[in-house]
């Protein structure tokens, strides 16, 4: 893993730590495992003439879940997958924000997109994994990644 | 007071009625729009004492219709509620006649203070 960002990964737990204290409502914790098996994914583009960022969250279905019902203070048994989907999206485009906000300006960020399956990457053309933050939140693993176009 | 939230995410426009709620507001009527032009029709049906716009949006996105809004001479108090806000976003909103910009993740007293700007 190489980390040629003008970010470092405590940038990264801070911006994590702003979004979910101000936000999703629930404990986020240091953590040392990235989610496996069924997993939900939700990246954002950020976008240069030259270069490529890709910010993504990656979680398990059920704590996406409770992450969402945070996000609406609603219990995680009446979210349903589409509010699930759009909060999960959310927190990336988030996320996304506070990473664009420590790079240079004239990068244009996209709208998020969110992917489900089992044992799902994000997988980018040009870009390579520069960053990985890991974090426990009830109970289970989510990570925050940065992906850039060396 | 009718307050119009422009989010193509519906969780975020719950999270942002809730924080107007707590900010002070809670006696607002609240109406929102997915996209731009769900706004334009939001608003051809009762203007919006003031409106909060998201930035990245489908189909219309936030600075287009506050860009559109202006150049028809049509007057609403408005601002931004979006994740983006570079030196370059801040002026072109204001230039657009945006009245604040607040960034998410934003906390209710950031909210209060932006709404009491545009309100005041």
């Amino acid at each position: 893993m190489s980390n040629p960002l003008p970010i470092a990964l405590a940038d990264l737990s801070t911006i994590a730590d702003e979004t979910w204290s101000t936000v999703i409502n629930l404990p986020l914790e240091p953590g040392s495992a990235v989610p496996v098996g069924n997993v939900l994914i939700s990246c954002v583009q950020i976008i240069y003439p030259t270069t490529t960022y890709v910010v993504a969250i990656s979680a398990g279905p059920e704590l996406a879940a409770k992450l969402a019902a945070g996000m609406l203070m609603m219990s995680p048994e009446e979210v349903g997958e589409q509010d699930r989907n759009d909060a999960f999206g959310e927190i990336a485009n988030i996320l996304g924000g506070g990473v664009k906000a420590r790079l240079p300006e004239v990068g244009s960020m996209s709208m998020p997109v969110v992917i489900s399956g089992t044992d799902v990457t994000v997988k980018h053309p040009k870009c390579v994994l520069a960053l990985c933050a890991c974090h426990t939140c009830a109970g289970s693993p989510l990570a925050i990644s940065v992906y850039h176009q060396e | 007071m009718k307050i119009l939230v422009v989010d193509d995410s519906k969780v975020m426009r719950s999270i942002i009625i809730r924080t107007i709620k707590h900010a002070g507001y809670a006696d607002a009527v609240f109406a929102e729009a997915g996209n731009g032009i769900e706004a334009l029709k939001a608003m051809r049906e009762g203007q919006p004492d003031v409106m909060l716009l998201d930035w990245n949006m489908p189909d219309l996105n936030g600075i287009d219709l506050a860009e559109k809004l202006k150049g028809a001479g049509i007057k609403v108090k408005f601002g931004f509620v979006t994740t983006e806000t570079s030196d370059a976003m801040r002026q072109r909103a204001m230039e657009a006649g945006a009245l604040f910009l607040v960034a998410k993740p934003f906390t209710p007293e950031g909210m209060q203070a932006a709404l009491a700007k545009a309100l005041a």
